[in-house]
């Protein structure tokens, strides 16, 4: 984000402008707190700054008394402490009422209604998979804390329900977040890949272990379960690694994880590895 | 009609406010209580694209950017079109309306204005429009059963703000004060209380007021105390005495205030902070005004306000004087977190119809508190039991010295008033505090001390007269 735009200026900038700009770098910064978006907040720190500057030097320019001076600086400081105090109180608890919320249906409701805006009682019901009854109950939960999640609108003898702004906000940060967490996984794989410096071959070789390990899963369940025909599943998982030097290896290796974890003494499974 | 730059989501409803008539509005209301399912599924449609733009804008402090506003002047064309075409798209711009309102959050750009302070409108295009809105917060109290909501109007349908048309107000101007604070009730399990302490005061305060004859008629101005030392010294033995026990209100009658009561309370306020009371001072008389201080935590002034009705009184002759005032027609309200709206109208202004009606429609007030100084107090009683429709909460005090300005020399039967939204038909709506010591002045102090208690979606009200520090 562009943090420039939000740098106060006493001189150049018409009271209001100001004032706005102040206003939107105390929000942004709370956000970027609850956050901990730690290097936006570097970036952001150094975008701004120059206001404290243009601030102390219209100070300076004010023809009042130095005590006069230091009491209003005093004010406004403090009070723009507890302003962020506040900010951040309603938004983290906004977020903690809304996490709250005891209901297994209110993540489908947040995100049907996201994307739907606005439905009906019984097609918001029917999309969840609970009666028209049941729907009225839940609804009712989501809106027990001091965070409405769902406006309901009584129009005729219908209801329709859409997203309050704070719910809106919340399940965009959600969604927002989720895509953050995938960006930096993906970012994260990508750097441990080329901080191997491996080319393709790496690739295909990871890409193969992920196969492996599927494949012992399957193996694993089936075994667990006592399922006579595990054993055909086992070579199934074998046949996806492509490499029939592995293959061998691949199958002495899974039978005697499956000994060592499910104590295998079955005939069945010594005579496969004797023919193996 | 189109948005201009930087243009709002308040700016856009209230666009779309202004284009109702008021008989429209009603028209619309009633439709909507029996539109079918085709028509809403259609306005759903529509319209939800148009409220997803101002969902998105909210991250931008409700500010649309350009390319957003050429959309929505899009829609708002289209929309003028229909309309002109066909008089029941109405009813779709009437839903539009209030989803849009519905996906606004109250007042959120409080940051860096101090913890009182007046507001302007929300919307930029007030002038233009005619419409003003503000951040509205429901009372802490369950206001499901109230006349409000069965309203055809907008403001029965907003959540979050109320809609004033400027027209409506006429005479009078609203002006609204922002609280941003809450700490007055205390929360209980399944409720909360509120301690009020009301102080008829003494009942030997002597006016000073001249009758004045004019070319139109004969007049009263009042000049304040003829016995100001010793009204001085009661009022403040009196606050002494109400401001340790930390009361959340605190309420004095009219005309005995001045310069001095105000400086002396606010210094004592000044050295406690962390008492959280609100304090209705007497009214200060003068210079043909009656001025209302109220003073909030650490002697905070919250708002000034001067009365607008003059008292008709009349003497033993049977000769009418009106109380000579400077002309005002500013109805204030303080909007508050926990208590709603707050109106404090100065005794005559609560008896004016078009007062009252103003300030409970337009400025929707939910907490109406009245300092008076009256020898009647039957007209009070009657216009509080109004009250009980909107389901609004009431506090009246009056003054025993009233007795002075009464023909027959007599203390008002009735000191005090609690009006309480009631549950069933038994409740009595409003509390009548009569005195309770025979009429004889007590020489330390004289309050009433209230505890409002809501629990359980009910109010009870307990008092106490209280003649000792």
């Amino acid at each position: 984000m562009e943090y420039k735009k939000l740098t106060a200026n006493f001189f150049a900038d018409e009271a209001g402008t100001r004032e706005e700009k102040i206003r939107s770098a105390a929000k942004s910064f709370i956000n970027l707190m609850i956050e901990s978006q730690y290097e936006e907040i570097i970036t952001f720190y150094k975008e701004t700054k120059p206001s404290r500057y243009s601030g102390q030097a219209y100070f300076q320019e004010l023809k009042i008394e130095e005590d006069l001076k230091k009491s209003i600086f005093d004010i406004g400081y403090n009070d723009a402490l507890l302003d962020l105090m506040q900010l951040y109180l309603e938004k983290v608890s906004s977020q903690k009422e809304i996490d709250g919320v005891k209901t297994k249906y209110k993540d489908d409701i947040l995100r049907i209604l996201m994307e739907k805006r606005i439905m009906f009682h019984k097609d918001l019901a029917g999309a969840i998979g609970v009666s028209a009854s049941g729907l009225t109950a839940v609804i009712k939960q989501m809106n027990a804390t001091s965070v409405k999640l769902i406006n309901i609108d009584k129009i005729s003898k219908f209801t329709l329900y859409s997203l309050t702004p704070a719910a809106y906000q919340y399940v965009q940060k959600s969604s927002v977040q989720k895509i953050e967490k995938k960006k930096l996984k993906k970012q994260k794989e990508q750097k441990e890949i080329r901080s191997f410096g491996k080319n393709d071959f790496y690739i295909e070789f990871a890409e193969g272990t992920n196969r492996v390990k599927r494949g012992m899963d399957y193996i694993m369940h089936y075994h667990n379960s006592g399922q006579e025909c595990f054993n055909q599943y086992a070579i199934i998982s074998v046949k996806q690694i492509g490499e029939e030097s592995g293959k061998r290896k691949f199958e002495r290796n899974i039978f005697s994880n499956l000994w060592v974890n499910a104590g295998s003494n079955r005939q069945e499974d010594k005579e496969l590895e004797v023919s193996l | 009609m189109k948005l201009e730059e930087n243009s709002s989501a308040f700016d856009l409803l209230a666009f779309l406010c202004s284009v109702f008539t008021k008989e429209k509005e009603r028209e619309c209301a009633e439709m909507r209580s029996t539109v079918v399912e085709e028509t809403v599924q259609k306005m759903v449609e529509q319209y939800k694209n148009l409220i997803a733009l101002v969902l998105n804008a909210s991250a931008n402090e409700y500010r649309f950017n350009s390319e957003e506003i050429q959309c929505i002047n899009d829609y708002l064309q289209k929309i003028d079109e229909n309309c002109k075409k066909n008089t029941a798209e109405f009813g779709q711009l009437y839903f539009l309306t209030i989803e849009i309102e519905h996906c606004i959050e109250r007042f959120a750009n409080w940051q860096g204005r101090g913890v009182v302070f007046p507001i302007a409108p929300l919307n930029s295009n007030y002038i233009e429009t005619n419409i003003y809105i503000y951040p509205h917060y429901p009372p802490a109290w369950n206001v499901d059963k109230s006349e409000r909501k069965r309203c055809r109007t907008f403001n029965a349908k907003f959540e979050n703000h109320v809609m004033i048309r400027k027209d409506d107000v006429s005479p009078f101007e609203i002006s609204m004060n922002y609280w941003n604070d809450e700490g007055l009730l205390q929360r209980t399990d399944n409720g909360w209380k509120l301690k009020v302490a009301l102080s008829p005061v003494m009942d030997y305060a002597q006016i000073d007021a001249e009758k004045v004859e004019e070319e139109y008629g004969k007049s009263k101005r009042v000049n304040g105390i003829k016995n100001k030392e010793e009204v001085e010294e009661r009022v403040l033995r009196i606050f002494d005495a109400v401001f340790e026990k930390q009361y959340g209100i605190i309420v004095f009658p009219e005309m005995l205030g001045s310069e001095d009561i105000l400086e002396a309370i606010k210094e004592k306020m000044r050295m406690h902070p962390e008492i959280y009371s609100f304090v209705l001072l007497p009214t200060i008389c003068g210079s043909e005004r009656n001025v209302l201080v109220i003073l909030g935590p650490g002697g905070v002034e919250l708002m000034h306000k001067d009365k607008g009705t003059a008292f008709i009184e009349e003497d033993e002759y049977g000769e009418s004087y009106r109380e000579r005032l400077q002309y005002n027609n500013q109805i204030e309200l303080l909007i508050t977190k926990e208590l709603g709206n707050i109106a404090f109208p100065i005794c005559a202004e609560l008896l004016e119809p078009m007062y009252y009606s103003k300030m409970m429609e337009e400025g929707h007030a939910d907490f109406i508190i009245t300092p008076s100084f009256s020898p009647g107090y039957q007209a009070f009683i009657k216009t509080l039991k109004k009250g009980e429709a909107a389901m609004t909460l009431g506090l009246w005090v009056n003054c025993c010295s009233a007795k002075n300005v009464s023909r027959n020399g007599k203390v008002p039967e009735v000191l005090a008033a609690v009006q309480i939204p009631t549950n069933t038909n038994d409740d009595e709506c409003v509390q009548q505090i009569k005195p309770q010591c025979d009429f004889a002045c007590s020489d330390e102090i004289c309050y009433f001390d209230i505890k409002i208690v809501y629990q359980n979606k009910r109010f009870y009200v307990q008092f106490e007269h209280c003649m000792c520090a």
